[in-house]
This record gives structure tokens, C-alpha cells and sequence, in this order.
């Protein structure tokens, strides 16, 4: 089969998808705030043995002052990323049709 | 996570990534200057890292985690220079988004950049020697790449936070509950993308993979025979 890669990616992110909304269900019956990141509920753990943090991003650079603002600079590293891979294989496939063409 | 890695330990984790880091550098320099015509793969490769570890997806267990990207670099380049295109991710991460932080790089580098890669390069390698498809070896190194990094960085929590009774061993099964578990099927997904991936690089440019030893010469031609009904050349 030609697509079969392509195929069995895609079931599993659809059942992934499908995984992730059952779960929702019972998080957002539980009535708590879910789908924090593992970051923050391991800081908490931390944080429940009674530890402080020590410093902090906000001693030496910015922190995104909102989430807005991190969720756009989070979108940026994804398009400087995909801009990079999209351009590169865009040529290897450019290349290669010409390399077939002369042939 | 800054500032939850208390003294010694962030120290000591900058310790054991710097030398890593260095090596890749050397490493990185040579191999630029032997053929230049991995660029582009070197290319794609930071790009899948800085791609994957900016998607922070919702898992199974309630909470979210990103990916961390790391095969494609790890698998074609090795994990010396994968520590180096890791650093400059998670270094812009610390610096403009707040994520991650100057003092725990150290720790973060180890953990996405050094000892995943590291894992994922080597079982690659072992599981290629014994013949096992190329692409079942991608999916497993892919995979072990992300869960690995996950795994290390309970270890580290681990380490720098035991448990007040019973020490190392509950505190690091407490944090693998929290960053592992929530990795798997986050792993299991980012092992199948790389799997597709591969098969467009090995559409696009055996050369390359060729000559970086990921695939022999010999080793490519009964591929190619193989993989007739999978893939088009």
C-alpha cells in the first residue's frame, strides 16, 4: 500500500483525538481546572514538599506578560520551524521532478 | 521550570551537558566542513525540533506535554550535534518564552538533548545490525527519544527532591507518574510522524541518509526492492 505510513498516523492521532475528548468529559465532570502541563503539576509537587524557587525567568529576561502573548511566541518557534523544513523539501522535491524531467 | 533545581544540582547538570555540547560543536564543524550538502537535513532536522517541542498537546492522562522532536537529528547526526540544535531551542525557549530556564539548561540539555538522543541513536544502531526494517527501527528510536527525555527529567526531580521516606526510588516513581505517563501516547504519535518523515526523505534524498551511515549502500538496494509496494521512488 502506497499510503500505509500516512494511514496508520492518521488513525492513531484520530484515536488519540478521540481519547483526549472522552477524558475531557470526565475532567470537566470532575469540575476541576484540567489539562495544566506536567511542568506545572511537577513544580506543585515540588512546591507541596515545601520548596521555593530560587529565581526566577522574571530576574534576568522578560516573561511573556500574558498568555496571548506566550501562546503567539510559542506559534512563532512553530513557524520559524515549518517555514525551515517547508522550504527544504520543497526544493529536494523541485530537485528531484527536474532531475526526472531530463532524464 | 526555573528555579526548581536547587544547588548543587543545577551545577552539576551543567556540568555533565557542557562537555556534551563542546563535543557537538567539534563535531558540527566537521562535519560542515566534509560535505556540505547535509545542510539542508541539519536544516529540517533543528526545524522538527523547534516544530514539536513548541506543541503542547493535551494527553490521555489530563494534562498537557510537548514532543520533543529530537529523532530525526538524533538518528541522522548523532546525539553530539542534537545536543547542540536542542540547545538552541530550549535556549530561545528560556530566554523569550519563559519556558525553561538559564539555570535548569543544564538540566533540560541533558535530559531533550543528550541522554534521549543518546538512547534513540544507540537502539537504532543495535536494532539496524539485526536487520529489523528500517522503519520499525525509526518508530522505536523516535519514540524512545521522546519518552526517554521524560524519564530523565523525573530522574532529575528525583534526585534533586527524594522522598522523605524511603528516599530516591517513590519520589522518582511519583514523578515518572506525572511526566512519563502523560508522554506515552505522545511518544507512540511522534513516533509514527517521524516514521512518515523518513519515508519522505527516503522518497527525496537517499543520498544523504546514505552518507550520513544511517542506511548502507547495500542495504538501500535490497530496501528499494523491499519497499517497491510501500513507497514511491
Amino acid at each position: 500500500m502506497k499510503y500505509l505510513f500516512e494511514i496508520i498516523t492518521l488513525i492513531a492521532i484520530i484515536l488519540f483525538t478521540g481519547a483526549f475528548l472522552y477524558t475531557d468529559t470526565i475532567v470537566q465532570a470532575s469540575g476541576e481546572e484540567g489539562w495544566g502541563g506536567t511542568d506545572g503539576v511537577g513544580s506543585e509537587m515540588v512546591e507541596e514538599l515545601g520548596y521555593e524557587p530560587w529565581i526566577d525567568n522574571s530576574d534576568y529576561t522578560f516573561t511573556p506578560p500574558s498568555g496571548e502573548i506566550e501562546s503567539c511566541l510559542f506559534a512563532l518557534q512553530a513557524v520559524i520551524g515549518g517555514l525551515l523544513i517547508g522550504w527544504i523539501f520543497g526544493s529536494w522535491a523541485t530537485e528531484r521532478r527536474i532531475e526526472k524531467t531530463s532524464n | 521550570m526555573e528555579g526548581f533545581l536547587p544547588s548543587p544540582w543545577w551545577q552539576i547538570w551543567w556540568i555533565l551537558a557542557l562537555p556534551c555540547l563542546i563535543y557537538g560543536l567539534f563535531k558540527l564543524k566537521k562535519i560542515m566542513n566534509e560535505n556540505r550538502e547535509v545542510l539542508p537535513l541539519l536544516g529540517v532536522a533543528g526545524g522538527f525540533i523547534f516544530v514539536l517541542s513548541a506543541l503542547k498537546l493535551p494527553s490521555v492522562t489530563g494534562s498537557c506535554s510537548h514532543p520533543t522532536g529530537t529523532a530525526l537529528s538524533a538518528i541522522t547526526f548523532g546525539p553530539w550535534i542534537t545536543a547542540v540544535l536542542g540547545c538552541i531551542v530550549l535556549l530561545f525557549q528560556s530566554l523569550f518564552l519563559a519556558h525553561g530556564g538559564l539555570t535548569t539548561l543544564g538540566a533540560n540539555m541533558f535530559s531533550m538533548a543528550i541522554v534521549g538522543p543518546f538512547v534513540g541513536y544507540y537502539v537504532y544502531k543495535g536494532l539496524d545490525k539485526l536487520n529489523v526494517n528500517f522503519f520499525i527501527c525509526v518508530f522505536i528510536a523516535a519514540f524512545l527519544c521522546d519518552l526517554v527525555t521524560y524519564c530523565v527529567t523525573a530522574l532529575e526531580l528525583a534526585l534533586a527532591f527524594p522522598a522523605t521516606s524511603g528516599g530516591l526510588l517513590p519520589s522518582f516513581a511519583a514523578f515518572l507518574g506525572v511526566f512519563a505517563l502523560t508522554q506515552v501516547p505522545l511518544a507512540i504519535i511522534e513516533g509514527l510522524v517521524f516514521v512518515v518523515i523518513f519515508k519522505y526523505i527516503v522518497i527525496l534524498k537517499p543520498e544523504l541518509l546514505v552518507k550520513l551511515n544511517v542506511l548502507t549502500e547495500e542495504k538501500w538496494k535490497t530496501a528499494k526492492e523491499a519497499w517497491k509496494n510501500e513507497v514511491s521512488f
